[in-house]
């Protein structure tokens, strides 16, 4: 008897150290995987992070201290998401935005999510005023920008922060759609846009992000990281002498730090730290930043059209969220919906990425007010 | 103590971070525009329609 007792208690006994809080985890990264494969909803990140969700909340869990280490290595310190910058900066053609500058401004108007999120979480108790900016940034539509935020606050909530940002970062082509029709008419849906660009010449394009990084640098210091690596990555794109280099951080560059960034992030999604109630407040505050994002875009061009001659759709204020391109593509499939012959595509570009160096600009706001 | 003393110093910061955050961005915005609207200038000349390309 005493050796099937131990031999249970070698074989099976690490089963004692269960907690039901890890099943629940476990059914949170199924539901990732989920949505990754049968959804195709951020696969990229969202298959990480759930098969990460699963494997730290093993119990007692031998992978814990490899990803603790890629955790310290990468995240911790945030180089994980300022290297995917270059990538997403070497991503981004900002010939839209140069061939009409003005959409800068819808990309500045949509970051008003942050700020209302950041007072409205303020009103819970739960969170600390640096827990509360950290959840706001979720409404930068960016998950490096998130993740460097909330690393850098150094809020407990990092993990539900990522996962909030990278679901409702997916969730964009629903959430998108009701909230502006919501704030709109069909017949400002309707606004047809006059498409005459100037030509952008190569040097402008060249000096673009040289530009954006000295002013955002000079004038929000803690911004330089983020607006940095995102311009250098569009520089390389830009320069045009470094072509293999700009296609090895839109690809290679970017997809093997989106391979380490997902499942290392799980390392905050342990299930002590995650399956609280406090993580279900940011979820839901995330959409709250997510939507009043989309309603400062929109309300900013239903403003403008007050003293505009040439009248702007509104629908071009909620491409102006960071969510690259998706925002823009479902703005534009909005506009063809509306009226066959209305291509608001190049537009919603435009204040799309406007969008991305915006919410950049808003991290290193919130990190200057914060630190 | 009370739900106010708890949460009403963050909510003024909250606030006052709100106004700053959204100012600042605009103030970059402007100047990042008038960069890019000087930049086209000064090297692309003369505005042009793409339809006329």
């Amino acid at each position: 008897m005493d050796f099937i007792n131990e031999f249970l208690q070698n074989v099976f006994g690490n089963l004692a150290n269960f907690d039901w809080r890890q099943v629940v985890m476990w059914l949170i990264g199924a539901i990732l995987i989920y949505l990754a494969v049968k959804k195709e909803m951020e696969p990229t990140l969202l298959l990480p992070m759930g098969f990460g969700a699963i494997l730290l909340n093993l119990p007692m869990s031998g992978a814990l201290e490899p990803i603790e280490v890629l955790y310290n290595a990468g995240i911790a310190n945030d180089l994980f998401p300022l290297l995917l910058f270059v990538g997403i900066g070497a991503m981004i053609d900002f010939t839209p935005l140069l061939s009409n500058p003005k959409l800068m401004l819808f990309g500045a108007a949509a970051q008003f999510g942050i700020f209302f999120t950041f007072t409205m979480a303020s009103f819970i108790p739960l969170f600390e005023l640096h827990d509360a900016a950290s959840i706001a940034i979720i409404g930068a539509a960016d998950g490096p920008t998130s993740i460097k935020v909330a690393n850098s606050l150094g809020t407990q909530f990092a993990g539900s922060i990522a996962v909030a940002a990278y679901s409702y970062m997916a969730l964009v082509p629903v959430i998108i759609p009701p909230v502006v029709k919501l704030v709109t008419t069909k017949k400002e849906r309707q606004i047809r846009m006059a498409y005459s660009t100037t030509q952008v010449k190569q040097s402008t394009k060249i000096l673009f992000p040289i530009l954006v990084t000295i002013v955002a640098g000079c004038i929000a210091p803690e911004a330089a990281s983020l607006i940095g690596f995102l311009m250098f990555g569009n520089l390389i794109r830009e320069c045009g002498v470094l072509g293999s280099l700009s296609e090895t951080a839109q690809k290679v560059l970017a997809n093997l730090i989106t391979l380490f960034l997902g499942i290392t992030i799980a390392f905050q999604m342990q299930a002590e730290k995650f399956v609280k109630l406090e993580t279900f407040i940011i979820i839901g505050l995330g959409l709250v930043a997510f939507i009043f994002d989309i309603i400062g875009g929109v309300m900013f061009a239903k403003f403008i059209n007050l003293f505009s001659k040439n009248k702007v759709n509104p629908m071009i204020g909620a491409a102006g969220i960071s969510a690259f391109p998706m925002a823009s593509r479902v703005v534009h499939k909005m506009g063809l919906e509306e009226d066959p012959q209305n291509f608001l595509l190049m537009h919603a570009a435009g204040a799309n990425v406007a969008g991305q160096i915006s919410s950049a600009i808003a991290g290193g706001l919130i990190l200057s007010f914060m630190l | 103590m009370g739900y106010w003393e708890m949460v009403g110093g963050n909510v003024i910061q909250s606030l006052k971070y709100m106004l700053f955050g959204m100012a600042g961005i605009f103030v970059i915005t402007a100047i990042i525009i008038a960069g890019m609207v000087l930049l086209n200038k000064a090297m692309a000349g003369k505005p042009k329609n793409t339809s006329e390309e």
